[in-house]
């Protein structure tokens, strides 16, 4: 079995089909929402970024997509679906069976998650010997996993005996991505893979999960809160603030749309980029606000340079325009004719 | 202090640690204001020796015929002193000696530490025994001191490890930065980090220490004067306790209180050491 | 003469085993109220640099003069004296600060011992700190500890500390790169504005040309790689005009905020990434020899000098051709007008004429190297339109 070739037992699916689907979730962590109805679908092969700054409740809703929100958060409400099975819902087996080999993620600086004790070749042989059906032998599985080793552009002579001391930071980055995907998942979700990297070895990251996109076929799902990296990867954008989804979009529409939410706007504004003019870069005001004391009405309104009056009021809804393409802003959504609320 | 409420919230959840705080509490009552209350009478009277209990005698009455349940709450403060004393002495010289060796290393921690290990090796008990008995005195503040001797060692290793792992923190090295001196990096920066280690620490020193003291009087090594409860249980195996079923109390009252305050501080450590560990907490 | 100066210093760890040192030969110059950025990536020295700036490192070598005297010379009172103008801003702002101490604690700690102000004035001072770095200027703030502060308002915290000895120079080692993206961009307009106001100058290391070139516009650059400084000059100069392929080659991994120049980037680059990653530092002749794309002979064998690259603006590269480096100025102007037409026009109708594919030029890879689509604007899609 070759890579890119969907293993046996597993159902083909057609280009389109939502392969995750999050609909209505609520996290809470006591009395706080860390995600509050969210709800989103990932079609299969896409690359979607979740995106937001810290806080915002990115990285709980990655972890909802494998059931693995750490306690004390728990779904309080809502589903996520993976190919239309219910994953809350699911047995404890089934979750099991699930975790790594449809679905894989690699952590937030994984490259510390490394046992230090064992070889990396040692922590992969246990891998494939906890989930022994995969593959039909150790030594396939061994091989997928030299395979994939050249994928992420490192030699399998030199990791395979090391131990995790021995690899530089970026280097142990590629490694835990090559384990994620060593048990051939449809879907790899990442948490922040680029932060922790100096810039050479961040736009190896990026070159790497666009190459594995394109020969592997895989969906993918990453956190982030440097837009240069949406731009860089994504198709479609999701972009949440204190806990709520406030855009959803395409890569294009994110960066050159006419109606688009003021936040996302802020985030490209912000950026220190290399080039462009210096004057257009601006921070955004003020910090994220205390899920604790949230304002009433939108969110986002005491630090947006476009606040109305109608922004205080209520919490402005999520609306689509005739390419789905989702903002929930009263200021925004003022041109839109034909409302559409989003399913 | 938002401590003393975070203390009181966590014993509201933890059952044992309200009890040991409790205890503590009694303890440290009787201890106070024990002597103040209660007097032990001079009539001795082998006649009422090893009374059952009663109203007038709660605990029954020792081969003196006098009062046990008096004898055990005079017997709390000799030895809630003495342990407090001890496990302050050995924290004390444990605390800075570790802190210091390990934040400065070089030829300063290899000599204390090569003594660390010296008092590590030999036996603490039959150290402070032989001590004791050649040092024959009735001062708790000199017992405190022999009993501390051994406990400095282990405390001191592992305060060391503790500031050899910060010793490299970015906030140290901007203390120094900042040309902040030794003492200050010693004891406002190191000290609260180590802080929770040497509270729990503490109160399971005053356990140790409380142990060491009851043996030396048990054992007769150190002067047989006073009321305590070590004294007790000497007294009573070696007034033939042992051999009559009707000194059970007698014999047992002092252990028993022993224990309950062992048990207490065991308890109550472990809250401490919710206080300090939020991770550990549920809120 | 120069506030600080770092004369050819050599510097090597003892407990490493690799046959480069740590700093090899390196020099810098930081004049009082100026910026000097110091970029290349993990490993390349550029944080022990700094910290030989900071004193917490005395060179092999070489030495680190403050105001024209060796640090390492000074009588007790001159070196309080260093000690407390040159102050540090570390990267981590979980690791720097110390978990154990209230706010109050951390700042008050060092302004006390070095009796900058008076005991009964201490309070008002610390308001005052916290003020100037946006931070919440109250007695219940004060009583805060670390970890009930968010990212943003640890470093802010850090910068108030360091600003509470009046120094006259802050080594800035990888301020923000643990701050969200969106955070950067204001705490350093804070280090800027501290900057006309205290007359402070900044050593300012990253790894992020970005955030160098918003920091350091008015500055100089140092690019160093494994211990060398390859490439100085000024700021704008040596981002627009570099004149050494390391410093081209860390230009050109920088991520696009813009999809479809990325997108373009993508197709056109020649150069893989893990060509720029791997490949040791070279022990004889140029130490980039091993990842260089336009390695000749001459550069395994002689290491090049730091010499002067464009006449008269104090711009110096080490090696033998920087002729060959691309100009990046040039090529970003040239794409721009294919890029316009494809994406449908500017919104304020700047249609743009010139070839479409003019990213390629002269010799060695051509990295298609780009920033925000000239005005930076946003620009409309017609809805429906697909992305090329």
């Amino acid at each position: 079995m070759g890579p890119g070739v969907i293993p046996a037992g597993r159902p083909s699916v057609d280009g389109n089909l939502p392969v995750v689907e999050v609909s209505n979730l609520t996290v809470n962590f006591g009395r706080l929402k860390a995600v509050e109805q969210v709800s989103l679908s990932v079609s299969m092969g896409e690359v979607c970024a979740l995106v937001g700054e810290s806080g915002c409740g990115k990285s709980t809703l990655a972890y909802s997509l494998l059931n693995l929100v750490p306690p004390p958060g728990v779904i309080t409400s809502g589903d996520v679906r993976f190919r239309g099975r219910s994953i809350i819902q699911m047995s404890r087996k089934d979750l099991n069976a699930l975790r790594a080999v449809d679905v894989a993620i690699v952590f937030q600086a994984a490259m510390n998650a490394l046992n230090p004790v064992i070889t990396i070749g040692r922590q992969v042989d246990h891998i494939l010997r906890a989930h022994d059906g995969v593959f039909r032998t150790q030594r396939e599985g061994r091989e997928y996993f030299e395979h994939l080793l050249r994928l992420v552009r490192l030699s399998p002579e030199r990791v395979w005996s090391s131990f995790e001391s021995r690899l530089s930071g970026g280097m142990k980055q590629r490694v835990s991505i090559a384990l994620a995907l060593l048990l051939r998942p449809s879907v790899l979700v990442l948490d922040e893979p680029t932060t922790a990297l100096d810039v050479l070895n961040q736009r190896l990251v990026i070159d790497i999960l666009r190459d594995l996109h394109d020969t592997l076929g895989m969906t993918i799902v990453f956190v982030t809160h440097d837009l240069a990296l949406v731009a860089e990867l994504a198709q479609r954008v999701a972009v949440m603030y204190a806990g709520r989804l406030v855009e959803v979009a395409t890569v294009e529409e994110i960066f050159y749309a006419r109606r688009r939410h003021p936040y996302a706007k802020a985030l490209i504004e912000a950026i220190p980029s290399v080039m462009g003019d210096r004057a257009l870069i601006r921070s955004i005001p003020g910090q994220v606000p205390n899920l604790l004391e949230l304002p009433t009405g939108c969110r986002f309104t005491p630090r947006c340079p476009q606040a109305r009056p109608v922004c205080h009021e209520a919490e402005p809804p999520l609306l689509a325009d005739p390419h789905n393409h989702l903002v929930a802003c009263y200021v925004a959504n003022d041109e839109l004719e034909g409302v559409m609320v989003a399913p | 202090m938002d401590w003393v409420k975070s203390l009181w919230r966590i014993c509201k959840t933890d059952t044992s640690a309200l009890i040991g705080g409790v205890v503590i509490l009694v303890y440290l009552g009787m201890a106070v204001f024990g002597p103040v209350f209660v007097h032990l009478s001079n009539v001795q009277n082998p006649a009422l020796a090893y009374l059952s209990p009663s109203l007038q005698h709660p605990l029954g009455t020792d081969f003196l015929g006098q009062d046990v349940l008096t004898q055990i709450v005079l017997g709390t403060r000799p030895v809630i002193e003495v342990g407090l004393l001890a496990a302050t002495f050995a924290v004390t010289v444990g605390v800075v000696i570790g802190l210091t060796t390990g934040y400065l290393g070089g030829a300063v921690d290899m000599v204390l530490m090569r003594a660390a290990d010296v008092f590590l090796t030999i036996p603490g008990l039959p150290l402070v025994i032989v001590i004791a008995s050649i040092i024959r005195t009735p001062s708790p503040f000199v017992l405190a001191a022999i009993i501390a001797v051994t406990a400095w060692a282990g405390l001191a290793r592992a305060v060391r490890s503790q500031a050899l792992s910060l010793r490299t923190a970015d906030f140290i090295e901007a203390a120094k930065v900042q040309g902040l001196p030794l003492r200050n990096i010693v004891g406002r920066q190191l000290l609260p980090n180590v802080g929770p280690y040497v509270a729990i620490s503490f109160l399971l020193t005053v356990t140790g220490a409380i142990y060491a003291e009851v043996g030396l009087f048990l054992l007769g090594v150190a002067p047989v004067s006073g009321t305590n409860w070590g004294i007790m249980i000497n007294l009573a195996m070696g007034n033939g306790a042992l051999y009559t079923n009707k000194s059970e109390l007698y014999l047992f009252s002092p252990m028993a209180a022993i224990v309950f305050l062992q048990v207490a501080l065991v308890f109550f450590a472990r809250a401490l050491d919710k206080l300090f560990n939020p991770r550990l907490r549920t809120h | 003469m120069s506030l600080l100066n770092v004369d050819n210093v050599t510097h090597r760890y003892p407990t490493t085993v690799s046959a480069l040192p740590v700093l090899n030969g390196v020099s810098l110059d930081v004049e009082a109220g100026s910026v000097v950025a110091v970029v290349g990536e993990s490993g390349c020295g550029k944080t022990t640099l700094g910290r030989l700036v900071v004193g917490l490192v005395k060179p092999m070598t070489g030495e680190v003069r403050y105001e024209g005297k060796d640090i390492w010379a000074l009588p007790k009172r001159e070196w309080e004296v260093y000690r407390r103008s040159v102050q540090v801003v570390h990267q981590d702002p979980y690791s720097s600060l110390n978990p154990g101490l209230t706010v109050e604690g951390t700042l008050k700690a060092a302004l006390l011992h070095h009796h900058i102000v008076r005991r009964n004035e201490v309070r008002a001072e610390l308001f005052r700190l916290l003020d100037l770095v946006d931070l919440e200027a109250s007695a219940s703030f004060l009583r805060r500890y670390p970890h009930q502060l968010s990212g943003g308002q640890r470093q802010r915290l850090v910068i108030a500390r360091a600003m509470g000895l009046r120094p006259r120079l802050v080594v800035a080692d990888e301020a923000v790169s643990m701050l969200d993206v969106s955070m950067r961009v204001s705490v350093l307009d804070l280090l800027l504005s501290m900057r006309s106001e205290q007359q402070l100058a900044y050593v300012f290391i990253s790894h992020d040309f970005g955030v160098v070139r918003y920091f350091a516009r008015t500055g100089r650059i140092l690019v160093m790689f494994f211990g060398v400084v390859v490439e100085e000059g000024p700021s704008e100069q040596v981002i627009t005009h570099p004149r050494h392929p390391y410093s081209f080659v860390l230009l050109d991994a920088i991520p696009v905020p813009d999809p479809t120049l990325a997108r373009r980037r993508r197709s056109e680059a020649t150069m893989q990434a893990e060509e720029r990653v791997t490949g040791e530092p070279a022990t004889t002749g140029c130490v980039f020899s091993n990842r260089c794309p336009y390695v000749e002979d001459k550069c395994r064998h002689e290491a090049p000098p730091l010499v002067e690259v464009v006449p008269g603006q104090d711009h110096r590269a080490a090696c033998w051709f920087p002729e060959r480096v691309p100009d990046l100025r040039s090529l970003v102007e040239a794409s721009l007008p294919g890029l316009g037409a494809e994406v449908g026009g500017a919104q304020d109708g700047n249609a743009r004429e010139g070839s479409a594919d003019d990213a390629t030029s002269g010799n060695g890879p051509s990295p298609a190297w780009f920033g925000l689509a000239g005005d930076g604007r946003a620009h409309t899609i017609a809805p429906g339109a697909q992305p090329s």
